[in-house]
């Protein structure tokens, strides 16, 4: 598919850019972006997001497909496709591609590894269940948790080292550190598990149900309820630092930066709050739906809206600074990448923005 | 092939356009259209909401429910709706029911619907606001799931023929709607101790029924408990991914479809079958007294001393005013009579069956209430001289129910909707028909009763406030002084009260062990400390009557019929001293509930059509000969589905020079909006045409034109219809026919009658007829003439249950120049004769046909699958009949005999085997026939 796999090109290689999953771009944002290009995809999307590797942006959608456009113009590189469905973004490990397909008509689902420099499927592995969770890479494993909550820590070549099932369900994104994998579940709890062995370190007992991702930063995990509750919780002794109430549900992932949490829950609003003491900084009410994560600058930050539309807000005040309509809604965490925006709406729709001040591109 | 496609899709659209609001395009019963509604609109933030006249203030109350449901939905579907929902209110059933956003009838037992092509809601306001906000979260939930169910679909980029089977569908909507109330239990309760529970294998055979809705909901509950609420949404999610929901059933719940069906069923049986240790059936604890049909509203009267029930019932189709004998101790189940049959004419053209509606009094006269045309009327019957003594009805009240007499008969109290939608209770004079309002608020309040000496009325009513907020409560009036005060004050429904025949006791029926049974309030205290229950049944009493102080009749549900019981009091066991105590000192100010009021300015106007695409459609196709033609049909209509177009496009050119010149189209307008239907539109056809005096000739001929279509109807059983229609018809020469030019006017005036029942198949009772004069002339080249005279009386004995003669006699005349031939033969009317074979411009035919059922059901078991079918029924029959022009030829006919069996409701399988009679009568063919056609009995 390339010619040759440059280990040192930028890239955004998984869900959240990194296993914390902060969603933190730290350079200075701006709401005057400019349409570069739209395009397609075959499928919608979940509330994932995009990858990213040199001049190349990789996504996943929901009808199976895999394709890859140019950055700096939209045009369709390539394109992989699978019978069943891909909620998940991949993840770029050197020059493997891997991704989990949920088969159509089966009960198992495929992880498969496409090499990006020959082009070709290297293996394709059966998992059980379902995977709506999104991926964990480490520096030399892939750990895949299905919705049963069976976790597999997968090598590189797709030798799946060992295989945990948790008797759990879980609808979160997982996030991890250096030396755990921290999985919340559908009855309330949030689970440590050694990325060594897959052993249980830790059960913390915190909420009714969760479905929102966990982020993590600075010792603390970050995560919304079914209830509306945002949680600041040690990630060592699974003490629960503050707790705000937010009234409604919560699906999304956190974003996070050096001194604010952002969550949005499912009435539309979104919460900015003080990460050490979860004091409310400030409230936006967008009458919408919010599922997917926003991406956040120093000053502003990005949130889609189910009521399509891409809101830009300002980190300060909570104030609506733009707001960028669509005809569709807007699906996915939007991907910050050498200057450029995209975001990914309904139908599969593409938008690929750039921003006015654009200096030369790294 | 696509040519005579076209040509039928116009003669229906055609026809269509003529007739479509007789349910049925020959006979048919009517929706009348009795009130012009004047429709407004209110805008609220994601709903248009229709509503009409005086119903405002509940529309504004509906806006909140709805827009508190959306809230809601919106995070339990985890969907947004991108579009504003139309909701359209109705302010009563009867008003509902004249809607025409559905062609056919709405049913009684429909409480509202979403309507898929265009995304409308619609909702009558039924019983209290409490229902109005269940049926609108419950139509809501549909349209959520909809649009999610949809939008995975295309997300995921899969066929589209992936939904959730039914059961799901309306379990979801109840589910998430509504908490788990009196009714579910009562269903669910009868069903799995009587073994009439399906499990989710078979649940496909009580598809549509209030069962099937119930056990879908009850299933939900129970996998939330088991599995978690997550998996709800879960089954949505996943079901772009197998095509059999037991797939998905079984991947989202991570075990064998069998095994959680088998829990499931398990669950049930867990659940009820304890209820047999301190509850009883109600036959096994007092004596049954009828055992057919659907019987409510029993009324005892103590007829100089012959002991007498006066009953509403629907035992043979249709509901009826009956009388029976009384004698529980009657090893036989006693044959009522019926006094005044119903649902055949105007006047008492629909009962209420399930609700309260009769009453006798302490004289012998019996009120009931029936839907007469518009609205509701209260009909005065004596049992003495058996004969409708006089007929009420208001102009403000659409709905009324509970009629009850005060004890000396003067009066009677009763409960009746109005147009605001407020249901209220008033009382009226017997002699003089003087109606009170006694109550005047958006409560409901029901069942009213006089106190001995009617100072005081008692009723039911949702006006509870505090700690039991909406709950209904017994409450009494004075009429004096107009002071209402609480009689009872618990959490439960208590409804139906009635005194004892010494006025001592007030009973009533209450929900309190989760069905409804009968308690029984000390009403010689100043103010009742509290109540004792009377009776502990497994499933609910529905209605009630005193025979003595001791001793009622009850209709009561029990294995899915209602049927009458008579019940000793206090001969029931020892359990049943159950006992609550009234605590008043927690009421609080009356509720009021919250409205949206918008903007009159901006969001609140008066409602102007707005058309959209109901359907289109289009074919094209290549034929070697003929080459490329095609052509389209579509329909647009507005909002409410009171105004119609219909347009069809086609070419029927057979050279491509031709193309122009055979462009064929017909555009109609129909507009049902008012009680008198029309309908107009122009058309030109042109192409070749066979004639049906000969059928092997042809002649080209264009025609075209314009038409205009009256249709008034005089109740839902009769109807006027008239038409005129202008056309040039200009047939071209062919070898086998001169040319002729002739601008043909037509004018008919037809008169229709229908009042059938029908079964799987065919009408099975009741009556049909129509009437046709008609003229037609060559204003302009007089080469045509003739009148039209079509008589045709169809007439259903029902035998039995399920067993009918039927008989019909039809004379078809055209008299004058170039009169037009009527044709006959084949299934539909002298079968065993050819379709087109018999021909004549005079033509009569008659038909005798015994109906009665055949297979029941059959199960072909085969070793990879299992097929059934069900619902055969035979026919014997008789045809006859003959076609002439000025010499009658001879009588001829058929005798022979049929299978009919209904497939997927709409189509109806006919088999027939027989013989032509030949001579006029006299001599039978020499071969037997064989036809196989599909259509409905004549």
């Amino acid at each position: 598919m390339i010619k040759r796999y440059d280990a040192l090109a930028d890239k955004y290689a998984m869900y959240g850019k990194n296993n914390e999953r902060t969603f933190y771009a730290d350079t200075e944002g701006t709401d005057k972006i400019t349409l570069k290009w739209y395009e397609s995809t075959n499928g919608s999307f979940s509330s994932t997001s995009f990858l990213a590797y040199d001049s190349l942006i990789i996504i996943s959608d929901l009808s199976g497909r895999v394709t890859v456009f140019q950055l700096s113009d939209g045009k369709k590189f390539a394109e992989m496709k699978y019978s069943g469905s891909i909620e998940q973004a991949p993840v770029l490990n050197n020059t493997f591609l891997l991704f989990i397909v949920n088969e159509e008509k089966e009960s198992f689902s495929s992880l498969i590894i496409y090499d990006i420099v020959n082009g070709k499927r290297v293996r394709s592995i059966k998992l059980k269940g379902k995977f709506g969770n999104e991926l964990i890479l480490t520096d030399e494993y892939l750990f895949a948790i299905s919705d049963f909550g069976i976790v597999y820590k997968i090598a590189p070549w797709g030798n799946i080292e060992w295989k945990k099932e948790l008797s759990i369900k879980t609808y979160s994104n997982p996030a991890a550190d250096s030396e755990n994998i921290y999985i919340p579940t559908a009855k309330g709890d949030i689970l440590m598990i050694s990325q060594k062995d897959g052993e249980i370190m830790s059960k913390f007992s915190i909420s009714k149900g969760f479905e929102s991702g966990l982020s993590i930063d600075d010792g603390n995990l970050f995560i919304g309820d079914n209830e509306g509750n945002i949680f600041s919780i040690n990630k060592e002794s699974g003490e629960v630092n503050w707790k705000l109430s937010t009234g409604y549900k919560i699906v999304q992932t956190p974003g996070i930066d050096k001194n604010f949490v952002y969550m949005g829950n499912l009435n539309g609003d979104l919460f900015s709050i003080v990460k050490k003491s979860g004091q409310v900084n400030w409230k936006y009410e967008s009458k919408g739906l919010m599922t997917a994560a926003p991406l956040i600058f120093q000053n502003i930050l990005f949130q889609p809206n189910m009521l399509k539309s891409l809101d830009i807000i300002d980190i300060s005040n909570g104030n609506l600074v733009r707001k960028i309509s669509f005809d569709l809604k807007c699906r996915t965490t939007p991907l910050f990448y050498k200057n450029h925006i995209l975001i990914g709406l309904d139908k599969g729709d593409i938008y690929c923005y750039r921003f006015n001040d654009e200096k030369e591109e790294k | 092939m696509i040519k005579h496609f076209w040509k039928y899709i116009f003669i229906f659209f055609l026809f269509l356009a003529y007739t479509s609001n007789a349910q049925l395009y020959f006979f048919g019963r009517n929706k009348v259209q009795y009130e012009d509604f004047e429709w407004k609109v209110l805008k609220t933030e994601h709903f248009n909401i229709y509503y009409y006249d005086d119903f405002e203030e509940m529309a504004e109350i509906g806006a909140n429910y709805a827009e508190e449901a959306y809230d809601e939905l919106k995070i339990k579907f985890q969907h947004v709706m991108l579009k504003k929902i139309p909701l359209i209110f109705y302010n009563t059933h009867i008003h509902f029911q004249q809607t025409n956003t559905l062609p056919g009838f709405i049913p009684e037992g429909v409480g509202g619907f979403f309507e898929f092509m265009k995304g409308r809601v619609v909702i009558p306001y039924l019983s209290s606001l409490e229902q109005f906000r269940h049926v609108i979260r419950h139509e809501l939930v549909h349209v959520f799931m909809t649009g999610k169910v949809l939008n995975i679909i295309r997300d995921h980029r899969v066929i589209s023929n992936k939904y959730p089977p039914l059961w799901f569908v309306e379990g979801i909507a109840e589910y998430w709607s509504y908490h788990w109330d009196t009714q579910a239990e009562m269903v669910l309760r009868d069903a799995v101790l009587n073994n009439i529970f399906f499990p989710l294998e078979n649940i496909y055979r009580i598809r549509g029924s209030f069962l099937m809705y119930k056990e879908g909901q009850l299933f939900l509950q129970y996998v939330s408990e088991k599995y978690g609420e997550d998996k709800i949404l879960q089954f949505l999610e996943n079901i772009w991914r197998f095509s059999k929901f037991e797939d998905v059933i079984e991947f989202t719940l991570g075990e064998k479809f069998e095994k959680i069906d088998a829990d499931w069923e398990f669950y049930v049986k867990q659940k009820y079958y304890p209820l047999y240790k301190d509850k009883s059936p109600h036959s096994i604890s007092s004596s049954k007294l009828t055992n057919f049909g659907y019987n409510f509203s029993p009324n005892y009267f103590n007829n100089e001393g012959d002991n007498e029930i006066y009953f509403i019932a629907n035992r043979d189709g249709y509901s009826s005013v009956y009388k029976m004998g009384y004698d529980p101790d009657s090893t036989d189940y006693l044959e009522p009579e019926i006094l005044v049959r119903g649902e055949k004419e105007k006047v008492f053209e629909t009962f209420h069956l399930t609700k309260p509606s009769m009453s006798i009094s302490s004289k012998g006269l019996l009120c009931f209430i029936t839907k007469a045309g518009s609205a509701d009327a209260i009909h005065l019957y004596d049992t003495k001289t058996e004969e409708i003594i006089n007929t009420f009805k208001f102009n403000e009240l659409l709905s009324i129910q509970a009629p009850s007499f005060s004890k000396d008969g003067s009066k009677i109290v009763f409960n009746a909707t109005d147009r605001k939608g407020y249901i209220d209770i008033y009382s009226m004079e017997v002699e003089s028909g003087t109606l009170k309002r006694i109550t005047n608020d958006l409560y409901s309040d029901i069942d009213p009763v006089f106190d001995e000496n009617a100072t005081k009325i008692i009723f039911s009513s949702d006006r509870t406030s505090g700690e039991f907020k909406q709950a209904n409560n017994l409450f009494e009036i004075d009429l004096s002084s107009g002071k209402i005060n609480y009689l009872t004050y618990t959490g439960a429904n208590l409804t139906s009260p009635k005194f004892s025949p010494n006025y001592n006791y007030l009973y009533c029926l209450a929900d309190i062990d989760g069905n409804k049974n009968l308690w029984e309030i000390n009403y010689q205290n100043e103010e009742p400390t509290g109540m004792t229950q009377k009776t502990s049944f497994i499933t609910s009493i529905f209605e009630y009557s005193f025979v003595d102080s001791n001793e009622v009749i009850t209709s009561s549900f029990e294995k899915f019929s209602f049927q009458f019981y008579s019940l000793k009091l206090n001969e029931n066991g020892d359990s049943l001293h159950n006992k609550i105590k009234f605590d008043f000192s927690n009421i609080e100010q009356a509720w009021q509930p919250e409205k949206i009021v918008v903007d009159p300015e901006t969001d609140k106007f008066e409602y102007e059509n707005e058309y959209t695409l109901d359907y289109a459609f289009s074919q094209f196709t290549t034929d070697p000969v003929f080459g490329t033609r095609g052509g389209a049909v579509f329909s647009l209509s507005d909002l409410l589905g009171d105004d119609r177009y219909y347009m069809v496009i086609y070419n029927s050119a057979e050279y491509q020079s031709d193309f122009y010149k055979n462009i064929n189209f017909a555009i109609s307008r129909v507009n049902t909006k008012g009680r008198t239907n029309y309908g107009f539109g122009i058309f030109h056809f042109i192409g070749r045409r066979y004639d049906i005096r000969q059928s092997d000739n042809f002649f080209y001929e264009r025609n075209f034109g314009g038409f205009f279509s009256l249709l008034y109807p005089l109740s839902q059983f009769q109807r006027f219809e008239a038409s005129v229609q202008l056309s040039n018809s200009d047939r071209e020469l062919n070898e086998d026919f001169l040319p002729r030019k002739a601008l043909l006017l037509s004018n008919s005036l037809t008169f229709v009658h229908d009042n059938t029942i029908w079964s799987r198949t065919g009408p099975m009772d009741g009556s049909r007829f129509r009437l046709l004069l008609g003229y037609t002339s060559d204003i302009k080249y007089s080469n045509s003439n003739f009148y039209s005279i079509i008589a045709d009386y169809r007439r259903y004995f029902r035998l039995h249950n399920r067993v009918s003669l039927a008989s019909r006699a039809a004379i078809f005349y055209n008299h004058g120049k170039d009169a037009r031939r009527y044709i006959a033969g084949g299934s539909w009317d002298l079968r065993g004769w050819p379709r087109f074979k018999i021909r004549g411009q005079k033509l009569w035919l008659s038909s005798l046909e015994f109906r009665f059922p055949f297979i029941d059901q059959f199960y072909l078991k085969l070793p990879f699958m299992g097929l059934g079918f069900g619902g055969f029924k035979g026919a014997v029959f008789v045809d006859a009949g003959s076609a002439w022009d000025d010499k009658y030829d001879e009588t001829i006919g058929s005798v022979g005999v049929g299978l009919r069996v209904n497939f997927l409701g709409p189509i109806t399988f006919r088999y027939d085997v027989g013989k032509r009679v030949l001579k006029n009568f006299t001599q039978f063919s020499g071969h037997i026939f064989y036809h196989f056609f599909f259509g409905w009995d004549f």
